[in-house]
């Protein structure tokens, strides 16, 4: 059972990514945004000028984004026969870790509702990884 | 293997997927996405006219709009957008968000001046197409009776036609555009997006854009002068009936350093094909860096041989019409005699290859313009003969000579009483106000305008090569118009760079292209 679970947490990160996190503020309210778009959107904002804290801000963002598709395929290649290797450890703690992030955020901006379907799937990836790691620690 | 050596490996292994899933979502997520314009698979295949927008408002050609608009002084444009429209008493979310999803469309057809008549719809693509007929409908005030065509409910308000198509929203003037625009959607009649001029025209402007405008001159000609056949027969023989007469589109969008527009005509350019090769114009380097106005072209006499020689019947019945002139070559002729020559070709004919015009203005006095003409040269003695010729036959005085920079110039006093200076090289030849000319051959005026960021800054955002154009020092002519420095320039003012217009033919096809630069504060 655990090691089923263990398989399914890179595919639902990455179909996550793929999937709306948010919904854009102001003016951007019709825009819904995946992970992809995310990345797209803040690599735009960053081509204008910005000070140097901005265009900074948004490269962090940015790679943080990316870490969760990367997480997600380093979790799809390690899980079936490779979790002894730190990279499985890793990605998944990323995962955990940017999900728990992502929750604060969405919390404090729009309080306590149902998180966008790809935000879902990543904080699904988390606690299945965290339920997996508690049920079988190695 | 041992479980070592297989770690690293699996590590380098992990290492090259992050890499590669790193660069690929980076730059292809990075990447302008091209404006699908769903719109014209709505509306009918011959309208007149069709004018797209982009509503991504996340697209790279927003983000960079309200860049450059906060540059231009109005502090966050997103926000006060909204604000402005809420305190009109539109809530944003409901009201605006759900027309916006990623195009619309305004389409004109079958109008006529003389009879007032227009026919036409506005086609929107919605986020949300139901809410967004709903909030038509309630802001409308109208009452609406349901109507069906093929299978398609619309709703007619007396006046206003709407329906919602899929995720589209179409606003009809007229009950017949309605059912056109019903018939498009149903593949009954083609649609615009369908027509291979079309298609063809929005291969040849870049995909981006804030807006797009497609025009059917030919339509539209028939709407403005009612199918007069004369007037397009006239426009035939003129030779542009090629160019005037054929579908054309144009685009405009912004980039990080400023606006851009770009046209582009299915027809091709004919006899100014010459002007409008592709080139690097070498006279930029020649003028000062603060040149306000700096025109460039090329090739003008090849482009008046061919003028000539394909519509010399016509030139020499338009002469004959005025009176004046039994022909093309008596008015010739007579112009050349007017400044000194025995037929103005002798000077057209000294233009066969580039030229440039530069002003400046040193004191920033508008009336104080310092102007020189610069222009290769194939034979320097004719071209020496020329302009002596011409300066000779408006001089006051007798032209003095002087060596500059080791070229000899001639300076003399014109009609006005201005001192005029030129100089031929073996190379090019100079002729202007004398303190330009002489600026020109001495090379003292400092910076040059080729190298003036400015100026590269403005080249480097125009979306074509460089053809025929004009290039303006939009904030140095903003002074000059508002009665020399020091000024109290606006915030726009303050950002403004410079300005082009081009000309350029670019793989068969005639292209418009401009832009204007506003620097980053």
């Amino acid at each position: 059972m655990a090691h089923a679970a263990r398989l399914v947490v890179g595919p639902l990160a990455l179909a996550g990514f793929l999937l709306p996190w948010a919904h854009g503020p102001g003016i951007l309210a019709a825009n819904e945004f995946t992970g992809f778009t995310l990345v797209g959107f803040a690599g735009r904002l960053q081509q204008l000028n910005l000070s140097l804290t901005l265009g900074a801000g948004l490269w962090a963002v940015r790679l943080a984004i990316l870490g969760v598709a990367i997480a997600g395929a380093w979790q799809t290649l390690l899980a079936p026969m490779h979790r002894w290797h730190l990279g499985y450890a890793m990605s998944g703690w990323y995962l955990v870790a940017f999900a728990a992030g992502a929750t604060v955020v969405g919390v404090a901006k729009s309080g306590i509702a149902a998180p966008p379907s790809g935000l879902a799937l990543v904080i699904v990836a988390a606690l299945i990884f965290l339920g997996a790691r508690w049920a079988t620690p190695r | 293997m041992a479980q070592r050596q297989y770690g690293i490996l699996i590590t380098l292994g992990l290492a090259v997927v992050a890499a590669a899933i790193g660069g690929v979502i980076l730059f292809s997520s990075g990447r302008a996405s091209a404006v699908d314009l769903t719109t014209a698979k709505l509306a009918p295949s011959d309208p007149a006219l069709y004018v797209a927008f982009n509503t991504d408002l996340a697209s790279s050609q927003w983000v960079s709009a309200f860049k450059l608009i906060e540059r231009l002084g109005t502090a966050n444009p997103e926000k006060r957008l909204k604000d402005t429209l809420f305190d009109g008493g539109v809530d944003w979310e409901k009201d605006v968000a759900p027309f916006l999803g990623g195009n619309a469309a305004l389409y004109m057809r079958g109008f006529s001046i003389s009879d007032r008549s227009l026919q036409g719809a506005a086609i929107v693509k919605c986020k949300d197409a139901k809410r967004a007929l709903q909030v038509v409908q309630d802001q409308s005030g109208l009452d609406f009776t349901e109507q069906k065509y093929s299978g398609v409910t619309y709703f007619d308000g007396g006046g206003m036609f709407l329906a919602r198509i899929g995720d589209h929203l179409v606003l009809a003037m007229d009950d017949e555009s309605m059912r056109e625009v019903i018939d498009v959607s149903t593949g009954k009649k083609a649609s615009l997006a369908s027509v291979s001029d079309f298609k063809s025209l929005r291969d040849e402007l870049t995909t981006n854009f804030l807006v797009f405008v497609y025009m059917d001159a030919n339509s539209f000609a028939d709407g403005i002068f009612g199918g007069d056949a004369a007037l397009k027969d006239a426009l035939r023989a003129s030779g542009a009936g090629e160019l005037a007469l054929k579908p054309g589109a144009a685009v405009i969008g912004a980039k990080g350093q400023g606006f851009e527009f770009q046209a582009a005509a299915v027809g091709k350019a004919g006899d100014v094909s010459p002007m409008l090769v592709p080139r690097s114009p070498k006279f930029a380097a020649m003028v000062p860096a603060d040149a306000s106005i700096f025109f460039s072209t090329t090739n003008l006499a090849q482009t008046w041989k061919e003028i000539k020689g394909n519509s010399k019947t016509e030139l020499d019945a338009f002469f004959r019409e005025q009176g004046q002139y039994r022909n093309l070559d008596d008015a010739l002729k007579a112009a050349g005699q007017e400044i000194g020559l025995k037929n103005i070709e002798e000077l057209i004919n000294l233009f066969s290859g580039e030229m440039s015009v530069a002003a400046w203005f040193p004191s920033m006095d508008q009336d104080a313009a310092q102007v020189a003409v610069l222009a290769d040269v194939a034979d320097p003695a004719n071209a020496r003969k020329v302009i002596e010729a011409v300066l000779a036959s408006s001089a006051k005085a007798t032209p003095r000579s002087e060596t500059v920079n080791g070229v000899r110039m001639t300076f003399v006093r014109g009609d006005s009483g201005d001192e005029l200076g030129y100089a031929v090289t073996d190379n090019y030849m100079v002729f202007g106000t004398a303190k330009a000319a002489r600026a020109v051959i001495a090379k003292d005026f400092g910076p040059n305008l080729a190298g003036a960021a400015k100026y590269q800054n403005t080249v480097k955002e125009l979306p074509t090569a460089l053809g025929t154009f004009a290039y303006f020092d939009v904030a140095n002519l903003l002074r000059l118009t508002s009665g020399g420095i020091p000024v109290d320039l606006d915030e726009a003012e303050k950002v403004l760079q410079g300005a082009i217009v081009n000309f350029v033919e670019e793989r068969g096809v005639a292209r418009v292209s401009g832009v204007i630069t506003i620097a980053a504060k």
